[in-house]
């Protein structure tokens, strides 16, 4: 299938390309392309591949991840609607060779077992993050 | 490369300053033009580097200078936009398209953090559009990934503000200890305030010639430009503003140095002083294993031997580097070249390489660019 790049994904639900809609707080899909030439996943997706040229399939990329860095972020950028204190990780998904950059919730820790979830970062406004995985089963008790 | 001198170079000192950006770039023009002995209406190209000025900015600042009728053209590549020109500059000259190109950068960067590095908006709407992250991700990599320790970031930062005590042109002199690096607020973990660099303001000029064009002016031909490797994003390279990376990613600078090498006809053991993309600590001993001077995973041990502080067997960063000078995007790297000029004229004073006759300059800036120099007395 093909697909077209996101413009933004801020204040939607839908995902707007990136993720696999979901209601906030719940489990998700990082939506990924994989091109069917050289192999390589890409995200956020692209279709053909961008490395080759070659025709590309959608890729979901689904945890287990490993939060291989982790750290708080305390000033806000130039344009950011979150509001600051607020936690970022790369989230590596070894099977697709792909580490991905994105918001992590209050409980994660670094080198834990992640997995996205719709990250309601401001009250109406979703976008992906990362959560350990512990963390959703408690939170499915 | 064979037929690029570098007849000419000028700056006006990077820091924080009451004029504009056309100020700073006619005075680094003017300077740079007498350092050539050249009149402006003898220069054939001014191509000027900057990030984030107005429109026809080179246009405003050469129309200072002198109303000469030569083209000038704008080029602009985050933090490579000074290498990208000179790039640009020495490729036309060595072509024999044209006999003299005065290459300018400036920039009056606003304080705090860089905007607009090509984020996408979902990127920047989500907190995720911060520069330093990306460099703390490469960071933390090392520290993971080699023995890299904390201690080391810190004491790059060290090394650097005491090779700035004596640059005149430098923002910040002052000698600093590793305990003030650690103490400085944490930006993202593992880097401090005092691992980045300050983004500020400031203009270098670099005039490139001909080597017949210098003979025939009677000019000081004897610094050259060359070796040369200019490279953008290829498919499995990482750097600001991706929103992902390969686990097995390919390093932009490895590329260019490796062009430049071979324009240059030289190897790593070959290169006297560096001045390098220290955008922060972290950046600097990346760049030890990706311009060739140790192997990867070692650039800690480089660092602790002393090598490349000024009197170890390969200088880094002489100038006080970006962490101590301040990053003007659009001028840093034509200031790198300024330093290595310096150094192969033997005018750097107390901060001088003895026998400096080989100089390498690196840049690397958002949006995926590299740009290795080579210069050679």
């Amino acid at each position: 299938m093909t697909m077209s790049r996101p413009s933004t994904a801020v204040g939607s639900t839908d995902g707007s390309g990136l993720w696999v809609q979901a209601p906030p707080g719940t489990a998700t899909a990082l939506l990924a392309s994989r091109c069917l030439v050289c192999r390589r996943t890409a995200f956020p997706a692209c279709s053909p591949c961008l490395a080759c040229a070659g025709p590309t399939v959608e890729a979901k990329l689904v945890g287990p991840a490993r939060l291989d860095y982790l750290t708080d972020i305390t000033v806000a950028p130039p344009g950011a609607l979150i509001e600051p204190p607020y936690r970022v990780g790369v989230a590596r998904f070894d099977d697709f060779g792909l580490a991905v950059i994105g918001l992590v919730s209050g409980a994660a820790a670094r080198n834990s077992t992640v997995e996205p979830f719709v990250y309601e970062y401001r009250p109406g406004s979703m976008t992906f993050g990362f959560r350990e995985i512990a963390e959703a089963e408690r939170m499915t008790r | 490369m064979r037929d690029v001198v570098i007849a000419g170079v000028g700056i006006h000192p990077f820091g924080r300053f009451d004029v504009g950006y056309r100020e700073m770039g006619e005075v680094a023009a003017t300077r740079c033009l007498e350092d050539a002995n050249t009149d402006p209406a003898d220069v054939d190209l001014i191509l000027v580097a900057n990030v984030g000025a107005e429109m026809a900015k080179g246009h405003n600042i050469f129309g200072r200078v002198r109303h000469t009728g030569a083209p000038v053209i704008n080029v602009e590549a985050a933090c490579a936009s000074g290498g990208s020109a000179l790039a640009l500059g020495a490729s036309l000259i060595e072509s024999g398209a044209q006999k003299s190109v005065l290459c300018i950068g400036v920039e009056k960067a606003p304080r705090g953090f860089i905007a607009e590095s090509g984020f996408e908006s979902w990127q920047i709407e989500t907190g995720l559009g911060v520069n330093p992250l990306y460099f703390a991700i490469q960071a933390d990599e090392l520290i993971r990934e080699s023995d890299t320790t904390v201690d080391d970031l810190a004491d790059v930062s060290v090394k650097n503000h005491g090779h700035a005590v004596h640059n005149p042109n430098a923002m910040y002199r002052k000698e600093i200890t590793r305990d003030e690096v650690l103490d400085s607020r944490s930006i993202c973990d593992p880097l401090r305030l005092l691992m980045l660099c300050t983004p500020n303001e400031g203009a270098a000029a670099v005039l490139l010639m001909h080597r017949d064009e210098a003979r025939r002016r009677a000019l000081d031909d004897s610094v050259r430009l060359t070796g040369l490797g200019l490279v953008s994003k290829g498919p499995d390279d990482w750097f600001v503003p991706g929103a992902s990376f390969r686990l097995d990613r390919t390093r932009l600078t490895e590329r260019a140095a490796d062009l430049a090498y071979r324009a240059a006809g030289i190897g790593p053991d070959d290169v006297d002083v560096v001045e390098c993309q220290d955008t922060d600590s972290a950046s600097e001993l990346l760049a030890y294993s990706e311009l060739g001077f140790c192997r990867r995973g070692e650039e800690a041990d480089l660092l602790r031997s002393g090598a490349t502080t000024i009197g170890g067997r390969i200088p880094v960063n002489v100038s006080g580097g970006l962490l101590s000078k301040g990053e003007p995007l659009g001028a840093s790297g034509l200031g790198q070249i300024h330093e290595l000029v310096t150094q192969l004229r033997a005018d750097a004073g107390p901060r001088q390489v003895e026998g400096a006759r080989t100089g390498l300059a690196h840049v690397m800036g958002a949006g995926h660019n590299a740009c290795v120099v080579v210069v050679s007395r």
